[in-house]
């Protein structure tokens, strides 16, 4: 079983049951009472409303790399975090496809719920990726 | 010559991944940003404030993969082979 790291990835080249059963075969999986997973996902309209037909991920992958594993090293310090891993994909995906794992394992919920939350809400604003959401009216727009 | 990584709209503007720029006079980021808008005039809104000469607000500048934060960033001087990048708020998925 490989370990997964956290990091920029191709479309396609990972899912969430590897990322999972990464997170299992990990040594300290004995101390872990919780794993709490958020799946971000493409949907089918606009915050302003439009319809959208696809969306397009592009990423400066050493600065991302480097910004996603701040996020995690930040996270992992904290108590009870037992594993943090953030996953973020990049290329053209259609509706429903998955775009972005962040999979946390801890002691307990409760500090598990805190630290997906907060993964969930950095990586938005902090790694160097861009979204680009083309509508079905022919348009696209890059979203700042 | 500089290398430019081009990400997002830049990407789309230049239909390129990435570029080399041969810099003549001051070497640095004011003459890269010109040789940019000469041959992407569409980079100028992007690239420059509006009736002024500085640099968008809204640009930072990676050179060699780190994000320079600096007071007047168009004087940052750049070196043979230094790889740029101009980059706009990120937008995570």
């Amino acid at each position: 079983m490989k370990n997964i790291t956290s990091g920029i990835y191709e479309k396609g080249a990972i899912n969430l049951n590897e990322i999972m059963n990464s997170l299992k075969n990990q040594p300290q999986i004995s101390n872990v009472g919780s794993i709490l997973s958020f799946t971000g996902i493409v949907r089918n309209t606009s915050k302003e409303g439009n319809s959208v037909s696809s969306l397009t991920i592009d990423a400066y992958d050493e600065l991302a790399n480097k910004s996603i594993e701040k996020i995690c090293n930040k996270i992992k310090k904290r108590q009870g975090i037992i594993d943090l891993k953030l996953i973020h994909l990049k290329g053209s995906f259609k509706i429903s496809e998955d775009l972005v794992y962040v999979v946390v394992a801890s002691a307990h919920r409760e500090e598990g719920f805190k630290a997906l939350r907060d993964t969930v809400e950095r990586y938005k604003t902090e790694i160097e990726v861009w979204k680009k959401e083309e509508l079905c009216d022919g348009s696209s727009d890059w979203h700042h | 010559m500089v290398e430019v990584l081009y990400f997002a709209e830049f990407k789309m503007i230049t239909g390129k991944k990435t570029e080399r720029f041969l810099l003549q006079k001051e070497k640095n980021v004011k003459e890269l940003i010109e040789l940019l808008i000469k041959q992407y005039p569409k980079l100028r809104n992007i690239l420059i404030s509006a009736d002024t000469t500085t640099l968008n607000d809204s640009i930072s500048i990676a050179i060699n993969h780190s994000i320079k934060n600096v007071k007047n960033p168009l004087s940052l001087s750049l070196n043979e082979n230094d790889i740029v990048a101009f980059l706009l708020p990120v937008s995570g998925g």
